[in-house]
């Protein structure tokens, strides 16, 4: 046999290795690999939920049932350069009926037109970053600000 | 761009070629009309329009180095030869016996200065230049060929002079305004500039100081014998935060463009750390 090998690339998903289900799972959309991984970390140690973090649109929509079985979802509304927002993420989130707490997180201005467009979104909450972990504990938990 | 002062020395440099320009023109076509005139000489209009065209040379020379000074001394000294050849010239004619209408070169230039005068004093000096040498003419002239004047002569060069200085300081204040507002829109560039230089930065940094501070509560529950070191750490974020809360009193002052709206737009459109490659922004 040849020494060839194929890799097979698989999306940068962080999750806990049991599967997730209803309001104990949070869902990160955040294409900072270092930000998504200390938060699917700190969601499940510090917070005690489950915690399924994605990089890009294009993950979650692999990931699919999957993330519509999570309670909240969090998502960063400028995922990169020349790639889906967090806008059409939450936009494919509602058109697959999922029915969980979004809330939009984001570095950018109020001011920046992403954002105005996430304001305009009547059932979303936007927080900016950075926010603090008992922020991110009353977003987890479901309490609204 | 361009700045207030560049803009004066422009219009200085433009006015000053200008009148040179008229200057070589105009005196050498005065002397051919004047060829009728007994015993007229040439050098008058020939040494104004020689002045004209060693200041165009100058001033073309110079064009890279233009100042309101430079542009000013040069109309000075191409209205002084203008106003030299003419008071030679202007006794010839009305020496002449012929019907003539008095110093109307003189009048000429009262009205053509406010039009091309580099700066306000300049533009004065030289109407009354104009209207001064028209009544000094006429009072060096045989007391003879004063009678022959036309009722009212020379004084009406001062009507002349007054029209002219009430158009130079409508138009140099007209060109002042531009300059203000060329300045203005130059500062709100600025201001438009740094917002957005501002708003990229705090863009920037908000998603590595998320993490910090995520990153030290995390630590912060796994190792409590790192307590006074995480405690550090967190006044040291909480000092980043205000920073960055302290940047959004520019989001208003900044106008986003197309370009910036992308989630595709560049840190380092302008250079903002150095001559570092450009840094993708997102979060």
């Amino acid at each position: 046999m040849s020494g060839l090998t194929v890799t097979i690339p698989q999306p940068s998903v962080e999750r806990d290795p049991e599967p997730v289900v209803g309001a104990e799972c949070v869902l990160y959309v955040e294409d900072d690999d270092d930000l998504r991984e200390v938060v699917v970390q700190l969601v499940t140690v510090f917070l005690e939920h489950r915690c399924v973090g994605v990089g890009s649109y294009e993950e979650l929509v692999a990931l699919g049932e999957e993330a519509l079985r999570c309670g909240v979802a969090i998502l960063d509304i400028n995922l990169g350069p020349s790639q889906r927002s967090g806008i059409d993420a939450y936009a494919w989130l509602r058109d697959k009926g999922y029915t969980g707490r979004i809330v939009f997180l984001t570095g950018h201005a109020s001011t920046h037109p992403l954002v105005v467009e996430a304001m305009r979104i009547g059932d979303a909450e936007i927080y900016s970053k950075p926010i603090d972990p008992d922020r991110l504990r009353s977003i987890v938990e479901g309490r609204r600000r | 761009m361009t700045r207030s002062y560049d803009l004066a020395a422009r219009h200085s440099w433009r006015g000053a070629f200008v009148a040179a320009a008229l200057n070589a023109v105009a005196m050498p076509i005065d002397f051919l009309l004047a060829r009728p005139i007994p015993k007229m000489p040439m050098f008058p209009s020939a040494m104004s329009a020689l002045v004209a065209i060693g200041l165009i040379v100058f001033l073309l020379i110079r064009r890279q180095r233009a100042t309101v000074r430079l542009g000013s001394m040069v109309f000075l000294l191409n209205t002084v030869a203008m106003l030299v050849a003419l008071w030679i010239t202007s006794g010839y004619w009305a020496a002449a016996g012929r019907a003539w209408t008095p110093f109307q070169a003189h009048k000429l230039g009262v009205l053509a200065v406010p039009l091309v005068a580099p700066q306000l004093g300049v533009g004065l000096a030289s109407i009354a230049g104009f209207a001064a040498t028209a009544i000094g003419r006429f009072y060096f002239l045989d007391p003879a060929i004063q009678r022959g004047f036309p009722v009212g002569e020379p004084w009406f060069v001062l009507i002349y002079a007054l029209f002219g200085g009430v158009l130079l300081v409508y138009r140099v204040r007209g060109l002042a305004l531009e300059r203000d507002m060329l300045r203005v829109q130059a500062e709100a560039a600025a201001t438009e500039q740094l917002a957005r230089t501002f708003l990229r930065l705090r863009d920037y940094t908000n998603t590595p100081i998320q993490t910090i501070a995520f990153t030290t509560e995390l630590l912060r529950t796994k190792h409590h014998d790192l307590k006074p070191i995480l405690d550090r750490l967190g006044r040291a974020v909480e000092k980043l935060t205000a920073f960055s809360h302290a940047l959004t009193r520019y989001e208003n002052a900044h106008r986003w463009s197309p370009g910036d709206e992308s989630p595709g737009a560049l840190l380092m459109d302008e250079p903002l750390f150095g001559s570092e490659p450009a840094t993708e922004v997102t979060g």
